[in-house]
């Protein structure tokens, strides 16, 4: 493990060894640069939900704390912790549908508050429905900011290739969703 | 990428940013991590008393279960005292004992089933003891199905004692014969002079008094050996009373035939006789047999033989030596406990290779793949 990236700056990995040897500070640094994004995707991925966000995202970070000392470094650190904030987001999207709560994006965003925001959020988990949580996964990882085709293909654990082509799939059946929506 | 589709993404994008404000999740986590944390370790305080007593318990019972030697009496060396004790209980159940040694009757709980109405009796006529409640086997050989069974169960005995005293232990073991109730003693023998005297016992005893006479000798001398065996001769007992009541049948029928042919030929007559000679002959070798079960169903046999202590035993002990002694004789025993217990383990963990090793196998799979999964859950 590099204790330093190669822009000088101290590695997820040296970080997490950092907060595993009792340095705290040092999983503040990992959520500084990863936390808002783990967000984003929780977001995402619990159909604009944002306490369920908090939520999936608050028990990643449990997850991490917990299991620190036996990550072997076999896949980077973000890889790790955006796979753990998948697995929970499909667990706490599994318990509000067993609970027959239907998941629905919460009002306390700003941006939500805006009837435009509210139109294109309502819209966008419309056409969102009619992918497969596979494929909700794969575009909303791909559209993340700063997300390369190769980090989402090792979050997923598949290859680029099946990554392309589930993308591809996956927005021609969201286009043909817009398509539809917009003639309605 | 065409219009809708960078519209699409541009959505996306927007859906997949947050926007929620400044957000700590991940100190929310770690509080809620040590909070879990200390609970659990509270939690973990109380449970290891509770777990390490419920563990002691465990080793001890399987200690207990496992080393026979660690529930009995220090004296005794064989399984023989619980045979006694078993046994004690079959003789007590069997009415004939009861009926045989009145004198033990105490010690059973057969009086209790002895009325007034069915006493002891001698079957007329046939000069045969009969022994039971009231009924004669041979009478009614087949008694009501809750009726208790007669038994006649023949117990032999064998003890060795040791003892400084060799002479005044063999006079005590001689002294336990109650001879007003029939008990002899059958060999009485001792051997040797000085320090390396031996006496040898075979006494008869009364049935019932066995555990008795065996308690009382525990208290004479130290037990090295006892053992019991009893041999139940109610097949037995059974078998003869039919032969006999067959061969009387034959006989009343010879003697009837005897009887409605005064007139018949002297041949003829001649020829009953030596057949009723016959049947009387055998009647007489079967009570003959009969009457030997009973005596020795009556009277067991107990086999004493008293020997003196090892040479090295008999030195007059020091000061604190009976305290080291008992301390040695501790250890030994809890040495030989370990011993047992060591080789159960080993045998065990041996015999079962076949069973430890997948099973192994499977746990350390299922360990890594349960580990992995929740770090990457």
């Amino acid at each position: 493990m590099k204790p330093r990236g190669t822009d000088g700056s101290v590695t997820d990995e040296a970080l997490l060894a950092r907060f595993s040897g009792g340095d705290d500070s040092a999983l503040g640094a990992l959520a500084e640069r990863h936390e808002s994004r783990l967000l984003g995707l929780a977001l995402g991925l619990c159909r604009g939900n944002e306490s369920l966000a908090r939520e999936a995202v608050q028990e990643a970070w449990v997850r991490v704390i917990r299991h620190a000392r036996a990550f072997r470094g076999r896949s980077s650190f973000s890889t790790w912790v955006y796979r753990i904030t998948i697995n929970r987001c499909r667990d706490l999207n599994a318990r509000e549908r067993r609970a027959s709560r239907p998941v629905a994006a919460s009002s306390s965003s700003p941006d939500a508050r805006d009837s435009s925001g509210v139109q294109e959020v309502e819209w966008l988990q419309t056409v969102l429905d009619r992918l497969d949580e596979r494929g909700r996964e794969t575009v909303i990882l791909c559209h993340l900011r700063g997300m390369t085709h190769e980090q989402a293909s090792a979050v997923l654990g598949i290859p680029v290739g099946t990554l392309k082509t589930r993308m591809r799939r996956a927005m021609r059946t969201l286009s043909d969703a817009a398509g539809s929506e917009a003639k309605r | 990428m065409n219009e809708p589709n960078d519209t699409l993404s541009r959505a996306l994008e927007r859906a997949s940013e947050w926007r929620g404000g400044e957000t700590a999740q991940w100190r929310m986590a770690l509080e809620r991590v040590r909070h879990e944390d200390r609970r659990r370790s509270a939690e973990r305080i109380l449970r290891w008393p509770v777990a390490g007593l419920a563990a002691a318990a465990a080793v001890v019972a399987l200690v207990a279960l496992t080393i026979p030697e660690s529930g009995r009496a220090p004296q005794s060396t064989s399984r023989s005292t619980e045979d006694a004790r078993d046994f004690s209980r079959m003789v007590a159940m069997s009415p004939r004992t009861a009926h045989e040694m009145p004198a033990l009757a105490p010690q059973s709980d057969a009086p209790a089933r002895r009325t007034p109405a069915s006493p002891p009796f001698r079957e007329a006529g046939t000069g045969f003891e009969v022994w039971s409640n009231g009924r004669s086997a041979d009478a009614d050989p087949l008694p009501a199905p809750w009726a208790p069974i007669d038994r006649t169960i023949v117990r032999q005995a064998t003890m060795s004692l040791r003892t400084v005293d060799v002479r005044k232990a063999f006079n005590s073991a001689l002294g336990l014969v109650d001879t007003l109730a029939g008990e002899f003693a059958e060999r009485a023998a001792v051997s040797g002079e000085g320090d390396s005297l031996r006496g040898s016992i075979t006494l008869r005893i009364g049935a019932g008094r066995v555990d008795e006479v065996m308690r009382s000798l525990r208290e004479v001398a130290e037990v090295i050996e006892e053992n019991t065996i009893a041999e139940d001769l109610t097949e037995r007992v059974t078998d003869l009373g039919a032969r006999l009541r067959n061969e009387r049948r034959i006989e009343a029928e010879l003697l009837a035939l005897l009887d409605r042919r005064p007139e018949a030929p002297l041949a003829d007559v001649l020829t009953v006789r030596n057949s009723l000679e016959e049947v009387r002959l055998r009647i007489e070798r079967l009570e003959a047999n009969r009457a030997g079960l009973d005596n020795r169903a009556r009277l067991s046999s107990l086999r004493i033989e008293i020997v003196p202590p090892p040479s090295e035993d008999r030195r007059e002990p020091k000061e604190g030596a009976a305290f080291l002694a008992s301390l040695r004789k501790s250890f030994a025993r809890g040495a030989d406990a370990l011993g047992e217990s060591v080789s159960l383990i080993v045998e065990v963990a041996v015999g079962g290779l076949v069973i430890w090793v997948p099973l192994i196998v499977v746990g350390f799979w299922l360990y890594r793949s349960l580990a992995w999964r929740a770090t990457w859950a």
